[in-house]
């Protein structure tokens, strides 16, 4: 059988390093690509928010029946678009009397899988276009992410409007996009609204307080100051409560007929045509909820505002630094450092294991991605991302060894890398724990003096280290030994 | 190709730098095109598959997780892309029967038989290899140059574990064959 291997592993050795001359075609390839990666445009989001580990992705957009409403609305719902974090379904209603033309939709399902073997994330993609000038775009996307459990990045709140059925009943009348824009629709008409709001898991997870929303204060008027007021809000029960900046909130109605048509006004200029929208508050601050309802059939307007409903509190910029207290050729300590601004707590990963403490040991070479999860004093959180970088004598282009005999030949070390190198760099030589030499200066290398001026002994071992941070901020450790050759 | 650059390249690909692509396109275009030409001979076909494979590299980057070669990385997309391709075709169904008999017979008259003094060059091998029909070359090729077991090769194929080697056999064999008759390396007996 060892002839048999042979005769297999000569066959196999005679294709080594083979490559044919050919020539590569880059222009007819990146055609190719560029199909791709046009057509990928919803992937390359899910690649993006997957690479921020982000955890719930979603987009909810809406922008519907647009002549209907204001300019303004309608340009912040399309920037809202990309803002949208929190998986929802967008169902947009005409708010128009008048028949649009049917256009057929257009329906696809796209499954991203991650190096071909696990399906890693599940994405359903239903796009309608309505070609009409009155102009109605429906966008429906929801994902989810069945890769990893939420690392605590994420909160989320919920808002429930209850919303008696009959509360949207009233006389009928012709509704048309200016009555609803001016608010004139005869809204008196109708019953009661009662509206019970509740809030569910309003902060982080861990440090959630549950409030059922029960009213202090209760306040409704017109969407533009004129709108008919209905003066038999009082029922409309409300409580503040918080959310996180750059975290999705949802808000809901209950007891809507499905029929009815809603407007969202979240009060920091985005707007949601959504019976249950999500919202994500970009800034800390105090915001009223405005909601309108036009009822099925007759196209009764109601609207409520609901003053100072929600406080967003500020979310922290997670910032991370690393240091190296000690390193060896085969291993290195790293020390992580939260610099979040206002972090009450921070939480590390490394890989995917959290760790205990903010020091970690980690082999060389290897690249290990870090996750901070840094929470504030109101349990809002935020993430930062990056790579530890660890590299060894390769990495780095440095000698083995060197010998400062001053031949001329080989009598100074220093990493090639460092030559041009676009960024910061330090190299330190250790003999054990003492430093033997340090610096940042490509043209003052070792000449292996040690720090008595006496040249290192022959066939002694060094262990350096070299720190280099690009100019784009990328962070690389590399250690290694050098050896005193003769 | 210092390592860093090339992670730098591929840190470009995750965030979908052209030119990061491209570099990465021509580093390793001519490598890939060594893999799938094992596969099959038309080199039009080659071609596709390596396009192919390069598409699903760039989409996929993300799931590289720097713990392995990138190369082998590549590769495997590429092995992945050809046998794809192969499986495609109806025209040369895999060859799913089970023939112990002969996989014995072949291994004896290797013993007495293959001592081969040379290597061969590529080109030998090759011509060698397009006499085989397109699935013993899928089963040679995966074992002998990519490393996979005949249970992996089995998995990939669609075929039982014996079927792949009864394959592998009858391929091994066609291979020797066309390789002795050429005249092309010496028997040292």
């Amino acid at each position: 059988m060892s002839e048999n291997l042979n005769w297999l592993d000569r066959l196999k050795n005679s294709f080594d390093g083979f490559e044919p001359n050919v020539q590569s075609n880059w222009n007819a390839f990146e055609s190719r690509l560029d199909d791709l990666m046009q057509g990928g445009g919803d992937l390359d989001l899910m690649r993006q928010v997957k690479s921020a580990q982000r955890f719930a992705i979603g987009a909810t957009s809406v922008a519907a029946g647009l002549a209907l409403w204001m300019a303004s609305p309608w340009l912040i719902e399309m920037a809202d678009e990309t803002q949208n974090q929190s998986g929802s379904v967008a169902n947009t209603e005409v708010l128009m009397g008048e028949e649009v033309p049917e256009v057929p939709s257009v329906e696809g399902v796209i499954t991203l899988t991650d190096d071909g073997s696990e399906e890693l994330i599940r994405g359903e993609v239903k796009h309608a276009m309505k070609l009409d000038p009155r102009l109605v775009v429906e966008t429906t996307e929801s994902w989810n992410e069945v890769e990893k459990p939420a690392m605590g990045a994420r909160t989320s709140t919920t808002f429930v409007l209850n919303l008696p059925e009959t509360t949207v009943r009233g006389k009928a009348r012709e509704t048309s996009s200016s009555d609803f824009k001016s608010g004139s629709a005869a809204a008196s008409q109708g019953k009661q609204l009662e509206s019970a709001l509740e809030m569910v898991n309003p902060l982080a997870s861990s440090e959630a307080v549950e409030k059922v929303g029960q009213v202090e204060e209760a306040k409704s008027v017109g969407s533009d100051g004129d709108f008919d007021e209905v003066s038999d809000l009082t029922g409309f029960n409300v409580s503040v409560q918080e959310a996180c900046a750059g975290t999705s909130v949802s808000f809901a109605l209950n007891g809507l007929d499905r029929e009815g048509s809603v407007l969202w006004n979240f009060g920091d200029g985005g707007f949601s045509q959504d019976i249950a929208p999500t919202h994500v508050y970009e800034n800390a601050g105090t915001y009223d909820i405005t909601v309108s309802v036009r009822a099925p059939g007759d196209g009764t307007i109601r609207t409520r505002t609901v003053e100072n409903m929600i406080v967003v509190r500020p979310k922290p910029e997670a910032r991370m630094r690393w240091e190296f207290p000690t390193a060896n050729p085969n291993r290195a300590t790293v020390r992580l450092l939260d610099e979040t601004d206002g972090a009450s707590s921070s939480t590390w990963f490394v890989e995917q294991d959290d760790i205990l403490n903010s020091e970690v040991k980690l082999d060389i070479p290897g690249e290990y991605h870090v996750n901070l999860v840094a929470s504030n004093a109101f349990g809002c959180q935020d993430v930062a991302v990056d790579d530890i970088k660890l590299g060894s004598r390769k990495e780095a282009i440095a000698p083995a060894l060197f010998s400062p005999d001053g031949d001329n030949r080989y009598d100074t070390f220093i990493p090639l890398l460092v030559m041009d190198f676009a960024g910061d760099w330090s190299l330190s030589i250790w003999d054990g724990n003492s430093l033997v030499f340090e610096t940042s200066n490509e043209l003052e290398p070792w000449n292996g003096r040690l720090p008595n001026g006496s040249l290192a002994p022959k066939g002694k071992k060094f262990v350096w280290k070299l720190e280099t941070i690009s100019g784009q901020g990328e962070r690389n450790l590399f250690v290694d030994e050098v050896l005193i050759d003769g | 190709m210092s390592e860093i650059e090339l992670r730098k390249h591929i840190e470009g690909c995750k965030q979908r730098k052209r030119l990061s692509q491209k570099w990465v396109f021509e580093r390793f275009y001519r490598p890939m095109f060594g893999v799938c030409l094992r596969y099959t001979n038309d080199s039009d076909r080659v071609q596709d598959m390596v396009q192919e494979g390069f598409l699903k590299v760039f989409s996929n980057i993300d799931g590289y997780t720097s713990k392995g070669s990138f190369e082998g990385w590549i590769r495997r997309i590429m092995v992945n892309t050809a046998i794809d391709s192969i499986r495609k075709d109806a025209v040369h169904p895999v060859d799913a029967t089970e023939d112990d008999q002969l996989e014995r017979l072949i291994e004896n008259e290797e013993v007495h038989e293959l001592d081969f003094e040379y290597g061969y060059s590529v080109h030998d091998v090759l011509d060698a290899m397009n006499e085989l029909s397109p699935a013993y070359r899928a089963v040679f090729n995966l074992f002998v140059f990519d490393n996979y077991s005949h249970q992996e090769i089995a998995e990939k194929l669609g075929i039982t574990v014996g079927a792949s080697k009864s394959n592998f056999a009858k391929a091994k064999r066609n291979v020797r064959d066309t390789l002795l008759s050429k005249n092309k390396m010496k028997v040292a007996k």
